[in-house]
């Protein structure tokens, strides 16, 4: 089929370039707005009891769980002041006009939040819409407020929402300023001549630029979130650079064989493009499982990146070889750099070195791949907040404020809805109520309980039916808001508090018991556990109850796919179990520098103390699919070595040779273009980034350059082993020789 | 030499069944807990009893209960008499208030009420702050700031002072001694309510010795002052509930509180009250047993709040052949500022005439009215 295709092409260059221009000019007004539809976050889901427990809450409780949070401060005024309390009250005194709003609590309602270290104030506007909304209406609200002589920063999760937007925006474009230019210059030194290392990058960009006009009008039917639009484009660039270098180099190696033009382009195809069909095949595996988790933010990386993907495989199936087919010897022209297929180069000695000591070799590298992974053992999943970006933005840095100032975020407080049929105040749903109170209490990590029926130990049932005999008549100030805020006909709030941060597991071990208590036996109604730390329960529920199943798919279809190619069941393993030691040394890097902190000041993060729940299965899934290019880049050219010899050292050592400096400059281009996101101001960006750099680093020089080779060389002729049964049953999908 | 083929098939197999084996164990690592039901019925020990109140002894680390408590709801409350060098009469009160806010953490508003009586001209200044973080020695003083203004309770008993003297137009600092013994009320200063229950004990005579600024004028000034320090876990309760509350200065030397309060139903719940002879014997009132009877003569509504407020009492204790009327000096001393309008209340200087035994007797209160103003609706019960 490859062949048939190459051949076509070859026969009709010219129009398959113009049909791939005329696609190229009509992504090109559209990729760049690629962002337009996406939505913020994208990592909860409608299914999850959470975000039923939400709706709920706010049908029966008018629960308002969005709100835009003001920070007023000023250099001298005290904010009891009258002049600092004044001018409050005048910029946010106008705030209930909009519908959208549904209180405004200022320190003058509540004085904790007039803050007892400095000379500012937290007001909270709690809103009625929903987040998307929330940014639209944001722009209405901060242009109605006029802080007038007083400070103001404007926070909040609509606040924080833009601004994640807005960053991850620039990031995307610091991050192509950087990585293009460096990515040119690799592959100037990996080609020589500049002909040669334009076209992998031109290719490469078409496909990005087709992928991101997909993702344009995918988002359109689809949610899909901001941050697939960093991850396609670093893994747009990544594979289709990397599978253009490969064809190119093939070429030029066919060429170098004295072959003619088009020969050598259908030898390419038939070779390379054997290789990059494969490889995208085992990326696509990986990814088109981000598919099957049920958070938007994964399947929407997992819809755009197999977008992106297949554009790259397409443009390197078709674009590349009519390109080719015309550009001729000319390939070879304008050198500017070294000519490394007239050098033995760094490979063939390294290859001999590792021939004669393949254990010596394996086991100082594998020990060293198992101590990057060890702190993979400790990754505590977690989610992000306000931290993530970075302090030179307004909404982080009036996070920051909140934090500091008022104790905001550093503990837990986990919504709790008892909803039941009559008067809150009717003595049986006291009766109930008030030991769901006294059992929420009693949980580990519950610091204190806030509703109506939890004001004090000395209270029972009797007080509480006195007290709310007339609940008009409470005048205690922090009571009646209790009344207001958190009872209505037939439900009861419940704020459970706890110490806990809302990331550590320990407050998801906390969510679930309570999500196991069942009102008192008999008397009927049902509880419902919102908030932060349920969803991110759930969250973590969705992705990791599906991940050992999808990770156990993953490896085995690789593995079937790569025993269908090289024809050896003994291969495929070593390339998965490989594989998977590259992603847990990630994982082990990600933990020591994300979640533990090292490095933190040198790369401008404040460590979160957790690793962002989806940060490892992104990274499995983009890294199986990247490293998995490389071995199969590697083991095509040993295969096909050893086809023609059947002598497996020298194969090992002609397959390192042909591709050593291939892998290695793809693999460099793509650690550029991954590290590049280091510099991104997203702390989850920078994760991202840094993890799939080393990862890819690792991969190319401690597993593909010594590993392989050595376990290779220590397998000897088992590394060809097929049962014969197996070789009667499989197809035959392997070249020719 | 081709390999064992059996050998290395069951080896392929072995690792894949491993992989397989950790995926699903790692499933099965997602924690579930069996539901289960709250169990019905618990409520607190309603037997518990009050550890006793406690005031210096002069000895280091004794406990002090005229500092603060980890409580819900405390007050330390002040209102007197003040005399300015010239003769001219003055009264005022002075509170700090400690309330659990919604948070947990406590918040502090301090009000101060000064009346004029030769204008009856009354004033409000009030301050606020978060947190209680006063500088609190476990042997005292207690000091607390409440933004500009500050409030200390000396090492010594009954020893205080306040100043909220930071306003150009208003303001009054003292100091405070007492001059008798605490007056602990319900015998023990421990008070049950419906609605929890509270310490309460009084210094019914501090003399008085300060500052007090008006109009921007500052005078020098001396007097009588009351004093109530209460705390508990306690709620207060607005109109229909609420009370009437008399300390009375008579002018033979004695002092006397009486409490009128009443229930969620509006109806009269209890009259009590705490009597300090001249000597400085107390002796606690009950109305059954001391023949307590107290009735309001007449009212004054509020222009602010629309709140009608008995004005001037008849008050008699047969146990004591009390029998005395009580009237406002001036009848608008409404207290509103730094207060939800449905918390406002009546706080004002009276005068006292009447007689004891037969004998014509005369002196100075004041007098504190809750529960008048009209509660804030609340939303959601009004559909």
């Amino acid at each position: 089929m490859l062949n048939a295709l190459g051949a076509l092409v070859v026969r009709r260059k010219y129009i398959v370039v113009a049909v791939w221009a005329v696609i190229i000019l009509a992504a090109l007004p559209f990729a760049p707005r690629a962002q337009e539809f996406l939505k913020p976050g994208g990592f909860s889901n409608e299914s999850f009891p959470s975000v039923k427990a939400r709706k709920v809450l706010q049908e029966r409780l008018e629960l308002s769980t969005l709100s835009i949070d003001f920070v007023f401060s000023h250099p001298e005024w005290q904010p009891f002041d009258a002049r600092f309390s004044d001018a409050v009250l005048k910029a946010v005194g106008d705030l209930d006009k909009y519908g959208e709003i549904s209180y405004v609590v200022t320190h003058l309602d509540d004085p904790q939040r007039a803050s007892s270290t400095s000379n500012t104030v937290h007001v909270t506007a709690g809103l009625t819409i929903e987040l998307e909304e929330s940014l639209d209406f944001l722009k209405t609200v901060t242009a109605d407020v006029d802080p007038g002589p007083l400070d103001l920063i404007i926070t909040g999760a609509p606040a924080l929402y833009r601004d994640i937007s807005l960053a991850s925006q620039e990031d995307l474009r610091r991050g192509e300023s950087v990585a293009f230019p460096i990515a040119t210059f690799t592959l100037l030194l990996v080609f020589g001549t500049l002909i040669a290392a334009i076209l992998p990058a031109a290719v490469g960009g078409g496909g990005v630029l087709v992928g991101l006009g997909i993702v344009f009008f995918m988002s359109q039917g689809i949610d899909m979130s901001v941050f697939a639009l960093n991850i396609v484009t670093l893994l747009g660039i990544g594979v289709g650079i990397d599978y253009s270098l490969f064809y190119t180099s093939r070429f030029q190696e066919e060429l170098r064989s004295g072959k003619s033009v088009d020969d050598a382009v259908l030898g390419a195809n038939s070779h390379a493009g054997k290789a990059i069909m494969f490889s995208a095949i085992t990326s696509l595996i990986g990814l088109i499982s981000l598919v099957a988790f049920p958070v938007m933010m994964l399947r929407s990386v997992g819809i755009g990146a197999v977008a992106v993907i297949f554009a790259a495989l397409l443009a390197a199936l078709t674009l590349m070889p009519a390109l080719l087919a015309i550009l001729g010897h000319r390939v070879n022209r304008f050198r500017i750099g070294p000519d490394w297929a007239k050098r033995n180069g760094f490979w063939v000695p390294l290859s001999n070195w590792v021939m004669k000591r393949p254990w010596m070799v394996l086991l100082p590298t594998v020990t060293i791949l198992v101590l990057l992974a060890i702190p993979a053992g400790s990754m505590r999943l977690g989610t992000v907040d306000a931290t993530i970006l970075p302090d030179s933005l307004e909404s982080r840095r009036g996070f920051d404020v909140l934090r500091e100032e008022f104790g905001f975020a550093l503990k837990t407080v986990i919504p709790v809805g008892y909803t039941f049929e009559g008067s809150p105040f009717a003595r049986r749903n006291i009766d109930n109520a008030y030991d769901i109170g006294r059992e929420l209490e009693r949980l580990d990590g519950v610091s204190r309980v806030i509703s109506v029926v939890n004001l004090d130990p000395t209270f029972g049932p009797d007080q509480y039916e006195v007290l709310y005999q007339s609940p008009e008549s409470i005048t205690d100030v922090a009571l009646a808001r209790i009344v207001r805020e958190t009872v209505r006909d037939g439900a009861i709030l419940f704020l459970v508090e706890s110490e806990l941060h809302p990331f550590w597991p320990e407050t998801r071990e906390l969510v679930t018991e309570i999500r196991s208590l069942l009102p008192p036996e008999g008397n009927g109604g049902t509880l419902h556990v919102d908030g932060g730390a349920s969803e991110i329960t759930d969250i973590i529920n969705a992705l990791y109850g599906k991940f050992p199943i999808i990770i156990a798919v993953v490896l085995i279809v690789t593995y079937l796919s790569l025993m269908l190619l090289f024809r050896s069941v003994i291969l495929p393993l070593k390339a998965v179990l490989l594989n998977v030691l590259s992603i847990l040394a990630s994982y082990g890097a990600l933990v020591f520098v994300f979640q533990q902190g090292h490095f933190s000041g040198l790369l401008n993060f404040e460590a979160m103390g957790v690793i962002e729940a989806t940060l490892p299965i992104l990274l499995f899934a983009i890294i199986f699919g990247l490293s998995m290019d490389y071995e199969i880049f590697l083991l095509s050219r040993i295969a096909e070595a050893y086809d023609r010899t059947g002598d497996n050292e020298a194969a090992i050592a002609e397959g390192l040779q042909k591709s050593g400096m291939i892998i290695t400059g793809a693999a460099g281009i793509l650690i550029v273009v991954a590290a590049s996101f280091v510099l991104a101001d997203v702390v989850v960006v920078k994760a991202i980034g840094l993890g799939l750099a080393i990862a890819v680093f690792v991969d190319v020089t401690l597993v593909r350059a010594l590993v392989a080779p050595a376990i290779m060389r220590i397998a000897g002729p088992w590394n060809w082993y097929l049962p014969g049964w197996l070789d009667r049953i499989l197809p035959e999908v392997r070249h020719d020789a | 030499m081709m390999p064992d083929r059996r050998r290395l098939r069951v080896s392929v197999f072995i690792r894949m069944a491993l992989t397989i084996a950790f995926a699903v164990l790692a499933a099965g690592c997602i924690t579930s807990v069996e539901p289960r039901s709250v169990p019905s019925g618990a409520s607190p020990d309603p037997t518990a009893t009050p550890a006793p109140i406690q005031f210096a002894t002069g000895t280091p680390g004794t406990p002090n209960d005229e500092f603060a408590h980890d409580a819900r709801l405390e007050w330390w409350y002040y209102s007197g008499h003040l005399d300015s060098e010239s003769g001219r009469e003055f009264g005022f009160h002075f509170v700090v208030f400690k309330a659990l806010g919604g948070t947990g953490e406590p918040n502090l508003v301090a009000q101060l009420g000064l009346l004029d009586v030769e204008t009856g001209e009354h004033l409000e200044l009030y301050r606020a702050r978060a947190g209680f973080t006063g500088d609190v020695d476990e042997d005292g003083p207690m000091t607390v700031d409440i933004d500009d203004w500050t409030y200390t309770v000396f090492a010594t008993a009954g020893s205080h002072g306040f100043n909220a003297a930071n306003d150009t137009e208003a303001g009054l600092s003292l100091q405070l001694e007492s001059t008798t013994p605490a007056m602990l009320h319900n015998k023990i200063g421990w008070l049950p309510t419906e609605t929890g229950a509270t310490y309460y004990y009084s210094r019914p005579r501090q003399s008085a010795v300060g500052e007090l600024t008006l109009g921007g004028e500052t005078l020098k000034v001396t007097g009588t002052v009351w004093f109530d320090h209460q705390w508990g876990d306690f709620f207060v309760l607005g109109k229909p509930a609420g009370w009437q509350w008399f300390a009375l200065h008579l002018d033979d030397g004695a002092s006397l509180m009486i409490t009128e309060s009443r229930g969620i139903d509006g109806e009269v719940a209890e009259t009590y009250g705490t009597y300090m002879s001249p000597s400085g014997e107390v002796r606690s009132l009950r109305q059954e047993a001391e023949g307590i009877r107290l009735a309001s003569e007449g009212e004054w509504t509020s222009p602010v709040t629309g709140a009608t407020y008995p004005s001037g009492w008849a008050l008699e204790i047969d146990s004591l052949g009390l029998d005395l009327t009580i009237v406002p000096v001036v009848s608008d001393q409404e207290v509103t500022l730094g207060l939800p309008a449905s918390s406002a209340y009546w706080e004002g200087k009276a005068s006292i005439g009447g007689s004891q035994n037969g004998e014509p007797v005369s002196g100075n209160a004041y007098v504190e009215l809750s529960g008048y103003a009209d509660p804030d609706p609340v939303p959601w019960l009004q559909r």
